[in-house]
């Protein structure tokens, strides 16, 4: 009896300790976020490495001098007001009130000295902006551009400028100490990322205490997770799960166009696709319509241009397309044209003595891409084109390394307002992401122009010309323009989606008791 | 023989050999291509037109599962046939010849399955790269050792028995007596292990396929459709249940054959003595 009352005495006091820690989290306002790899997934905490910063951008930990509206229209964020002086210099008045979460003023120069580090860390910075010097003088940043850079104030808000204090010391798990209004209490690469609100926020105190955000590369466990309350918002939800939350009362679904991509990219160093005829027949083999209507439960739009029809230069109105329709037949006819036939009959086409077997790699946590390279390969197989399907979790490697094939990539292509973005990370040789050789002097001319051009209507001109251009190589195919979609519980308030991607925890997000 | 032991292991042989037989013959008559996809079809309801429904890419479910049955079942098979021979000639040489090939096999097998064995295929299968055949080499390379061990000790068992030294006597060679005395005398443990590790195996296979190191896109294996599968859980719940049906299925009929032929030959060992 003495034994069963000790149990009850027990099991109550435990009880009681558990609701005690429920009760005080209950007094701090807590977010939990899910989404996969491709949204969530920083290897550090270092604005300078790799993609990391946008990364950080998103979990509010970092900020720029500028920063997007809706409308792909830069806004001053730690920057007050600014003046284009001149041609190449610009003279930027910051904001007095900013601290690091570290406590630490931002002044002009440290603005300046971050921003050489990136420089120093980052091969993309030198593409992304063309500052040939700065100059700071307490809180105004003269910044002088090496050739006429009328997009820079666009090319600010590229998260990769992120403002961050390079003088103290960058923590090797926490990272770098930002402005943003919520800072890194722990972190574990690709996987969570645990943040408290950031005491010396600049503009506002931010509603949340604490915030957790959490990679979940199961689709369907990130849907459940959703579900059954273990988390409060889906970033970037994968298109499949719509159908569960669209007309859920508990849940509120928001999607937006943004300027992502998925294309393929051909592999120019790869003799069968030094062929243009052949990487036709594989453009036209996608079922584009499909994908859109199937896999993206129409929250995409087809795409048979380069850049999504939502923008001035996009679409394929006035261009000249050697893929126009989803066409079987036409793919087969190229590759005959192309000298390729069966001649073992193995079902596999060859040309002198090679098989025509193409090596495609895509995102391992893209179920979006991992579905389209299913239905390119069955449909390739019926033209006796073969595919070898490879997925990685971080693809850069494979792709720097050249060992491809045919990429399925998924790229934001104007996050930044700014029309050359993509272009100069991706068309001209040499550049950053330029991974398949492709080398069109006329394009890299355009590309060149575009970057000093003031006049709107000659920036939009160029890009067409340029566009015109790639279609003609046929180097890669753009097949699909996506929509972001997030989805939260219905507690959450203050949220707000942001076409460019860059933005999603935000100091004026709250939930509801 | 008790009849009735009989009677079962009759039963259950027949229904594992015309679902063997069934996987070997179906390919031949799958109502629709496994492979084909079509977008306008895709995530359908089980219908009269597809049985089991379409998948996420508007594959027929039926027609994966049949194609699938052949690259399930008879990876297995052969894993353990493999393993089964393999395992039992490193287990006898061990065991009879002793010293130190004795002691560096036993070594060998301490050391396999100092690993947790299913870790340990993933690692090996990992570090071969992911596809069929080095799923089967990584499940070789756990399941060996038990064949080995079993027989090594069978072996030892065997060796001091009479009619050994008699035929030793006789001037009997080593490999005479490995192949002709010893094994037909400890066949009957192997058998039973064998049997019942072929349901285990399907699944192991099933579960590397699952997690991506067994077969790849876009073989219809079973363990791979149920990785694809699981996004729609809930959206298309045919989709991963078909495969999982099927595997469930498959592993219940030979883990009970295998029973079975525990049950038989245990009983012939019991009459012998």
């Amino acid at each position: 009896m003495k034994r069963k009352a000790a149990a009850i005495v027990i099991s109550m006091a435990m009880m009681a300790g558990l609701s005690a820690s429920v009760f005080a989290a209950d007094g701090e306002k807590h977010l939990t976020a899910g989404a996969t790899t491709g949204f969530f997934g920083a290897e550090s905490l270092d604005p300078g490495y790799n993609w990391d910063s946008w990364i950080m951008s998103i979990y509010g930990i970092s900020e720029n001098l500028f920063r997007l509206n809706n409308n792909f229209e830069a806004e001053p964020w730690l920057c007050e007001s600014y003046e284009n002086t001149d041609e190449l210099t610009w003279v930027l008045q910051l904001r007095d009130d900013v601290l690091f979460s570290n406590g630490n003023k931002m002044t002009a120069e440290s603005v300046k000295k971050c921003f050489e580090r990136t420089g120093a860390e980052n091969a993309r910075m030198a593409e992304t902006v063309f500052i040939e010097s700065m100059e700071a003088d307490g809180q105004t940043l003269t910044i002088k551009t090496s050739k006429p850079e009328p997009t820079l104030i666009n090319d600010l808000c590229d998260p990769l400028m992120a403002v961050y204090d390079s003088e103290s010391e960058i923590d090797p798990e926490l990272g770098a100490s930002c402005t943003g209004p919520f800072v890194a209490t722990s972190f574990e690469a690709m996987a969570e990322v645990q943040m408290k609100k950031n005491e010396n926020y600049w503009g506002g105190e931010p509603k949340l205490d604490t915030v957790d955000l959490k990679i979940v590369d199961d689709q369907d466990a990130l849907n459940m997770a959703l579900q059954n309350g273990e988390i409060d918002l889906i970033a970037q939800l994968p298109a499949a799960g719509t159908t569960l939350f669209k007309d859920d009362e508990n849940f509120v679904m928001d999607s937006v166009t943004s300027t992502r991509t998925n294309f393929l990219m051909y592999n120019l160093n790869t003799p069968a696709l030094q062929d243009v005829n052949v990487r036709n027949a594989i453009s036209m083999s996608i079922d584009r319509e499909g994908y859109a209507d199937v896999v993206f439960n129409g929250y995409a739009e087809a795409s048979y241009g380069v850049f999504a029809s939502a923008l001035p230069y996009g679409g394929t109105d006035g261009f000249e397309l050697a893929v126009s329709e989803f066409d079987p037949e036409g793919a087969a006819a190229l590759l005959a044209e192309a000298g390729y036939e069966d001649t073992d009959s193995d079902g596999i086409l060859d040309k002198d003595g090679e098989k025509l077997s193409l090596n495609f790699v895509t995102y391992s946590y893209n179920t979006q891409l991992l579905q389209f390279a299913d239905m390119l390969q069955a449909q390739l197989s019926e033209i006796g084109v073969d595919l070898q399907i490879q997925t990685y979790d971080v693809l850069d490697e494979t792709m720097e390394s050249g060992a491809f094939d045919i990429a399925a990539l998924s790229y934001a292509m104007a996050p930044t307002g700014n029309e050359g973005y993509f272009p100069n990370m991706v068309f001209v040789p040499g550049a950053s992401n330029n991974y398949n050789g492709y080398d069109n002097a006329k394009v890299t001319e355009d590309v060149e122009k575009l970057s000093t051009t003031y006049d709107k209507e000659e920036r939009i001109a160029l890009m067409r010309d340029m566009e015109q251009e790639i279609l003609n190589d046929g180097a890669y195919a753009f097949f699909v323009n996506q929509q972001l979609i997030c989805v939260y519980n219905k507690k959450v308030t203050g949220f707000e989606i942001n076409p460019t991607e860059y933005y999603l925890i935000t100091n004026t997000i709250d939930v509801a008791e | 023989m008790k009849s009735n032991v009989k009677r079962k292991l009759m039963l259950r042989a027949v229904i594992a050999g015309l679902l063997l037989l069934g996987a070997f013959v179906s390919r031949g008559m799958l109502p629709y291509d496994p492979f084909k996809t079509d977008m306008r079809g895709a995530s359908q309801m089980p219908s009269s037109a597809h049985w089991f429904g379409t998948d996420n890419l508007g594959r027929d479910v039926l027609s994966r599962v049949l194609h699938g049955s052949q690259t399930s079942l008879y990876t297995a098979v052969c894993i353990v046939i493999i393993v089964f021979v393999l395992g039992t000639i490193i287990g006898i040489m061990s065991g009879y010849l002793g010293g130190m090939v004795d002691v560096v096999i036993m070594k060998i097998i301490t050391i396999f399955q100092a690993f947790p064995s299913f870790i340990l295929a993933v690692a090996v299968a990992g570090m071969l790269g992911a596809g069929i055949v080095n799923g089967m080499i990584s499940l070789c390379a756990v399941y060996w050792t038990t064949y080995a061990r079993l027989a090594r000790s069978l072996v030892q068992q065997i060796k001091g028995e009479t009619y050994i030294k008699a035929a030793r006597l006789c001037g009997a060679s080593k490999w005479q007596i490995m192949l002709r005395y010893i094994m037909p005398n400890m066949i009957a443990p192997l058998v039973v292990t064998a049997a019942l590790d072929v349901g285990s195996v399907i699944l192991s296979m099933a579960g590397l396929s699952f997690l991506g190191l067994g077969a790849q896109r876009p073989t219809a294996e079973w363990g791979m459709m149920m990785s694809e599968a699981r996004n729609y859980l809930q959206t298309a719940p045919w989709i991963i249940l078909f495969p999982g049906m099927a595997l469930f299925i498959s592993v219940i009929i030979f883990n009970l054959l295998g029973d079975s032929v525990r049950d038989a030959l245990d009983a012939r060992t019991e009459g012998n003595d």
